[in-house]
């Protein structure tokens, strides 16, 4: 393989031209694999949080119209019963106002079974105050969002008055405070699930029944099969959240789009390089034509250079998007925490399959953008190469 | 002898150069060189001998006529097969050496060796042999920017050699070269021709030294007068 040889030794001998068309090649993977490095652990992080801070499923009315749900025993019974689930919490939503001394806030009025809820929503991990099981033996006494409580002013132990029109105002003692980092803490407020019934005067019926299974990717089935055999409304997480994953897949096209370009300005700059080299070697390359290298041979020769330099940058690429990577995930950046899901920083992911795109693209890319400088070097003619000077 | 077909036959060869205006660099030319010939060609600057030399070196192609090698019309022939005829049968040398300047004498001796599909040992063998015959032994593995003008233009001959070539062209091999260096490559030229029975056709403006070949072809305005 002479051919490779002398691509070898040009690639060599041009240092600049080399050195930089390695650099384009390694930036454009570097940039691709920090790139993708942050978008899977974005939506990775999505995908996670929206199966951690949401019931898997919610059962909820089977007609828009209905507010309750009656049978709400015989539902939770019969729905965890079923294969797959682990737990089920049947729920009372509903709005009312806390006032505390001259401080009065708007809020979701939660009535749950403190155990039900922490099997399948694991709201404990969420509590910074107080404690949830406190609730279990308190009838009148409520966890508020820790937004909420500094909105109020309260403290853990003051008591507050629940106000909705056509109930008995009532008065709950702060037990506990809860931070998720989303602005749920700016509203919720738990109580027991019989206190809050009593006080809506609806005793014996649920807003909603969430539910825990054990596979989160098994939850559509499940969902469609709690529809077949209650007849009332079942949501699983995927549906509840079907836009953002949605808008997900939307912006992979962008990114794809990105990524396209990306890889373009890399191949333009390889067939640059590789033009600039095949004019600088026109009378090397009549040279050679004069010892009867053949057209075939030309074409592999600049071939043979655009895949040298290619597979230099992409590996010098593939170490520096890694390196960058690392340290990104490591330097926490602090984004406001209502932006996306309470998270607090760039969750990255060193995902090696992306590597190893990044790396295949960068090398057709290369090969292609090589195609035409060589075709131009293997066409030139023999005689006015060799006089050019 | 006498019914052996010759090495080279041009049966009205003819260039045309058309860039706006018609010109014919090589204008019918008809002539037939034997094995083992040397042939001198003469004639004023501009008169089509370097023109004529490319055609014979399958780096150019005719505008119209004939052209046979070995009895083979070339004319005709693929870039594969033309490429193949330039690496084995032909050994082409400039006025300008022509060396790749990013590989020492040695490799630069080497590659029409390794172009035919040679091993790098046999190559290698070869090539230091061809350089030993032109007195550059303690000198292969230098690179053309640190060998002097003579010294290259021998490499370059010893490059045009690498492959036992049926055919040596030489364009003007001295024209670069001061007198009595001009007069050792001729010899050396004139020496290798008689060892080894190769056909040369050589370009020189030195009357005396064209006196000195088998055969001198003098091209005046593109027309050959044989002599
Ligand atoms: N590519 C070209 N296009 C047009 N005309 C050309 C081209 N190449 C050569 N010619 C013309 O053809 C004629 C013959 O050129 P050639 O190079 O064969 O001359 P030569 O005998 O080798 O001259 P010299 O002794 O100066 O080397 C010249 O008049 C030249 O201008
Ligand atoms: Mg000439």
């Amino acid at each position: 393989m002479y051919e490779l040889k002398i691509a070898l030794r040009q690639v060599f001998s041009s240092k600049k031209q080399t050195l930089f068309a390695i650099l384009a090649v390694a930036l454009a993977v570097t940039v691709i694999t920090v790139m993708m490095a942050m978008i899977s652990g974005f939506q990775d992080e999505l995908v996670t949080s929206s199966i951690e801070n949401n019931p898997h499923i919610v059962i909820g009315p089977q007609d828009e119209k209905e507010e309750f749900i009656h049978l709400y025993r015989y539902t939770s019974a019969l729905t965890s019963e079923k294969e797959g689930v682990i737990a089920v919490s049947p729920k009372y939503l509903g709005q009312a106002a806390l006032e505390y001394r001259d401080n009065a806030e708007g809020v979701s009025f939660q009535g749950i079974d403190p155990m039900a809820e922490e099997s399948v929503m694991r709201i404990s991990e969420d509590v910074v105050e107080g404690d949830l099981m406190t609730l279990v033996h308190t009838r009148y006494g409520v966890l508020l969002g820790d937004q909420l409580a500094e909105k109020l002013e309260v403290n853990v132990g003051d008591r507050v008055d629940v106000v909705f029109p056509g109930s008995q105002t009532t008065s709950f003692k702060v037990i506990g405070l809860i931070h998720t980092g989303t602005s749920a803490d700016e509203v919720t407020a738990y109580a027991r699930f019989d206190s809050v019934q009593d006080f809506f005067n609806e005793p014996g019926v649920a807003s909603t029944i969430e539910v825990r299974v054990a596979d989160p990717y098994q939850a559509d089935i499940i969902a469609g099969s709690i529809e077949r055999e209650t007849g009332l409304d079942a949501v699983s997480w995927s549906e509840a959240n079907a836009e953002i994953l949605s808008l997900l897949e939307v912006q992979s096209i962008l990114v794809n789009i990105f990524y396209f370009l990306i890889y373009g300005i890399a191949g333009f700059g390889i067939a640059n390089t590789l033009i600039t080299i095949v004019a600088q070697r026109t009378r090397e390359i009549g040279i050679l034509k004069a010892m009867g290298t053949s057209k075939k041979s030309i074409m592999f020769i600049f071939l043979f250079q655009s895949m040298i330099l290619g597979a230099a940058g992409l590996v010098l690429g593939t170490i520096l998007g890694y390196i960058t990577t690392i340290a990104l995930q490591s330097y926490e950046i602090e984004i406001p925490p209502e932006t996306y899901f309470g998270l607090q920083t760039l969750p990255l992911e060193v995902e090696p399959l992306n590597f190893v795109y990044a790396a295949f693209f960068a090398f057709i890319v290369n090969i292609l953008s090589g195609i035409y400088p060589a075709q131009k070097a293997a066409k030139l003619d023999p005689v006015k190469a060799i006089e050019s000077a | 002898m006498t019914n052996e077909s010759p090495v080279i036959e041009l049966k009205n060869l003819t260039k045309v150069y058309q860039n706006g205006v018609e010109f014919r660099a090589l204008d019918n030319a008809n002539l037939r060189i034997e094995k083992g010939e040397f042939v001198a060609i003469v004639g004023p600057s501009g008169s089509g001998k370097s023109t004529l030399m490319h055609l014979i070196g399958l780096l150019d192609s005719p505008s119209s006529g004939t052209l046979l090698i070995d009895g083979k019309d070339v004319t005709k022939m693929s870039d594969k097969e033309r490429s193949g005829m330039r690496n084995s049968i032909l050994g082409f040398v400039f006025q300008y050496h022509h060396l790749l300047p990013d590989f020492t004498a040695l490799e630069n001796v080497m590659m029409p060796l390794l172009i035919a599909g040679k091993s790098r040992e046999k190559a290698k063998n070869v090539a230091e042999e061809l350089l030993k015959e032109v007195g550059l032994e303690g000198r292969m593995d230098h690179r053309p920017g640190e060998l002097s003008g003579g010294q290259n233009q021998r490499v370059a001959i010893a490059r045009a050699l690498s492959c036992s070539p049926s055919i040596v062209l030489g364009d003007e091999p001295t024209g670069n070269l001061d007198t009595k260096t001009g007069d050792m490559i001729y010899e050396l030229l004139r020496r290798l021709n008689k060892e080894y029975n190769q056909t040369f056709i050589v370009v020189t403006h030195n009357e005396e030294l064209a006196s000195k070949a088998d055969k001198i072809i003098r091209l005046v305005d593109g027309k050959i007068t044989v002599q």
